[in-house]
């Protein structure tokens, strides 16, 4: 680095340095591909990063990871870029009065008004978490915003304010006559919807925006505070994790706020509505070509589930009526158990109590048993008579 | 004083370090290969349409008696509990003494879109939990459940107190309206009806765009500049890479089930109130009064402390013990911290009980 440029962020050296780079990075892309021509960059890092990102395997359980690795990379080349522009600026600015901060607040501001119109890096490194929500949000049936994002900012459609809104309530206020009279309700209903979605979607962003703004706030108030306090950054890194710090309480300020509850409910319930229209205009097609719809898929599931349901309970029920009937047997055998243990006690007591009165009664028993002989035998002797 | 202390050598270097780590940290990222998770042996002892219910090899001579079913959540995959050697609450548990069972749910389909909570817990946890007790012999379990697996867990106890001998929930929300639950007041006016109506089952993708948005830049920005540098060690590169793996293995969420828990919990906070109804039954928490070990993470952002520590108000039981972990909401399972305190504590705790 030159040693007589007192800053030179941005000098030849500094684009010097990021032509090595990106020669390096061809350098190791040519060893993977065999083939690599690299362009010259309109910022050297950045497309480096871009060149490196088309020779990532499509498969491979890494591929994802390294793609948000690359992407926050190419986040923070950007905004190295943006620092250093800044610090550069600052270096020709007195350091040791108010001028600097000055310049800073000059800076911040311009930051600020990217937010309103969406242009810069810093606004489009804000937008990635909503950008990541939209994709997922729109890719479980269709994506509306596909559909949003050929109007741009610049033509007003996203103004809401816009006559063209007007004009499109007008038209879609007027009743429909006639044989196709319910399919020009259909769409009709289906623009309000869009419509309606726009709408929510444009106050989440703005939402969204103010909170940009709000973290730059914050920043600078932060930078402000080190000042004061005579501490410094050292390091992209640390202003990069700063600006992290100042957006993570911004966000949350909005997040906790009852107005996120509404915004964000109106575009999900919004979002939802115009889905559900065209997927129920995608089903009247479907109906009408005698395919199966989602409506009768759904029909399916739910009568599938019912009865799944039902034949659980009556092998539930199956099961548990023999569970019972095993029960009942094995209470029955343990009631056999117990009355023969019963009676065998009984039985035993009998004896023990005949033994016990002729071990008493000794005398007496012997005294009377010739009488009790007799009986028996008189007794044996009638019967005999009788039979004969 | 001037704030910034950047030079452009200073700088120049950072953005050069940063560059050549990213593109070194690219290689070794792309020849990682497959990222494996699970750390102990297991068999599959039961399985009922996606569920399947896993048996952990016991580690001790003679475990607990009363076997452990961890129930987990609907939410990502079970292998949280599980994920390496070292790094494994099932681990853990095995190591103390433990006869552990857990629940996989699977990954549901189209099949699934109309399983309600009662199918969950009524139908398929009460039948794991019959399964665990006729193979162990015994009446009544211990149960385990984790952060929505809990709330389950809770309901399954109030309406099954036969079954139940223990009771352990960990970063389980009980109170769904606590001042600092982020993710329940974003929901709040979400038409859960029309959005379960128009997407069917509600997408992994859905579910974890929606979790990010609670630190957006902190986890979908600065954690990605932060890997550059994990991605220097095979082992940490690794380490942070299952752990990614697992946040996005997010299986889709059967509607209804969906719905109902988002609805009755987080919407109307029913839990608590003692009206969450349960296919035709309602869950009371008074209904459980067997032990219970309460778990909860100091710096949880999902399940706020509050939102769990509420249910010492609620629960019928006369034997309550409360843990705070000084961690997070994943870091109560996996960190090496969490090794040290929770399968010990759940060890003895039950021990003492069983």
């Amino acid at each position: 680095m030159s040693k007589n440029d007192s800053f030179p962020f941005w000098s030849d050296d500094w684009m010097k340095s990021q032509q090595e780079y990106i020669d390096s990075w061809a350098k190791m892309s040519e060893q993977m591909a065999g083939t690599f021509q690299p362009k010259k960059p309109r910022n050297p890092w950045i497309e480096a990063l871009e060149q490196w990102e088309s020779f990532i395997p499509d498969t491979g359980e890494s591929q994802p990871y390294a793609h948000r690795m690359l992407n926050q990379g190419k986040a923070f080349f950007e905004m190295s870029e943006g620092i250093s522009q800044f610090l550069k600026m600052l270096n020709d600015v007195n350091k040791s009065t108010d001028e600097w901060q000055q310049t800073l607040q000059s800076q911040m501001e311009e930051i600020k008004n990217a937010f309103d119109t969406g242009q810069g890096d810093l606004a489009a490194f804000w937008d990635q978490p909503l950008d990541a929500w939209q994709s997922a949000m729109g890719d479980s049936v269709m994506d509306p915003d596909a559909f949003l994002k050929l109007f741009d900012h610049k033509d007003g459609m996203k103004d809401l304010s816009h006559p063209v809104f007007e004009e499109m309530n007008k038209i879609l206020g007027t009743p429909g006559v006639g044989p196709d009279r319910e399919t020009h309700e259909q769409y009709r209903n289906y623009t309000r919807l869009w419509m309606d979605y726009q709408r929510a979607h444009q106050e989440y962003n703005d939402a969204h925006h103010r909170v940009g703004k709000e973290t730059i706030e914050r920043l600078m108030q932060r930078m402000m505070e080190l000042a004061e306090k005579g501490e410094t950054l050292n390091s992209m890194r640390e202003v990069y994790d700063l600006w992290i710090d100042c957006a993570e309480e911004a966000y949350a300020d909005f997040a906790y706020s009852d107005e996120y509850q509404e915004v964000y409910g109106r575009m999900i319930n919004s979002l939802m509505a115009l889905k559900q229209a065209s997927r129920n205009m995608i089903d009247k097609a479907a109906s009408s070509m005698g395919l199966p719809s989602s409506k009768g898929f759904d029909t399916v599931l739910k009568r599938m589930q019912e009865m799944r349901r039902e034949i659980r309970q009556l092998q539930k029920g199956t099961a548990g009526n023999q569970d019972n009937q095993n029960d009942e047997i094995a209470e029955l055998r343990t009631e056999i158990t117990n009355l023969r243990k019963e009676l065998a006690d009984v039985k035993k007591s009998i004896t023990s109590n005949r033994a016990a009165s002729g071990t008493n009664n000794n005398t007496a028993k012997k005294k009377v048993a010739p009488t009790r002989k007799k009986v028996a035998r008189k007794k044996v002797a009638s019967r005999k008579t009788t039979k004969g | 004083m001037f704030p910034f202390n950047i030079t452009p050598d200073n700088a120049l270097k950072e953005i050069q370090d940063f560059g050549n780590k990213l593109g070194q940290g690219l290689q070794n990222l792309t020849e990682l290969g497959e990222i494996p998770v699970g750390a102990s042996d297991y068999d599959v002892v039961y399985s009922e349409d996606k569920l399947s219910l896993h048996h952990y090899t016991p580690q001790v001579k003679n475990p607990n008696k009363t076997p452990l079913l961890i129930v987990y959540a609907l939410v990502n995959r079970p292998y949280m509990a599980d994920l390496q050697k070292g790094r494994s609450l099932v681990e853990g548990l095995l190591q103390n003494g433990q006869d552990v069972y857990m629940i996989d749910w699977g990954y549901p389909d189209a099949a699934d879109r109309y399983l309600t909570l009662d199918d969950y817990i009524n139908g398929y946890i009460d039948n794991c939990v019959d399964e665990v007790a006729k193979r162990a012999g015994v009446e009544k379990i211990n149960l385990l459940g984790i952060c929505q697996g809990g709330a389950f867990s809770l309901c399954y106890t109030s309406l099954h107190t036969d079954k139940v001998k223990n009771l352990i929930t960990t970063v389980t929300p009980v109170d769904f309206h606590t001042k600092d639950d982020l993710l329940s007041h974003m929901v709040r006016n979400v038409d859960m009806e029309q959005l379960v109506e128009t997407v069917g089952n509600v997408s992994g993708e859905m579910l974890n765009t929606t979790f990010l948005s609670l630190k957006p830049f902190r986890l979908t920005g600065q954690k990605y500049l932060d890997m550059v540098n994990i991605l220097e060690d095979e082992d940490n590169a690794l380490n942070f890479m299952r752990m990614e793996k697992w946040i996005f293995d997010s299986p889709d969420q059967a509607g209804e089930a969906y719905k109902q828990f988002i609805s009755q919990f987080y919407q109307q906070n029913k839990l608590i109130k003692g009206e969450a109804m349960i296919g035709d039954q309602q869950v009371d928490l008074k209904n459980i009064t067997c032990p219970v070990l309460n778990i909860f993470a100091k710096d949880d952002h999902l399940v706020p402390v509050a939102a769990s520590k509420a249910l010492e108000k609620y629960v019928g039981t006369n034997d309550y013990t409360s843990l705070e972990f000084p961690g997070g909401h994943i870091g109560i399972y996996v960190s090496g911290k969490a090794q040290k305190m929770i399968p010990p504590t759940v060890g003895e705790w039950l021990s003492k009980r069983s």
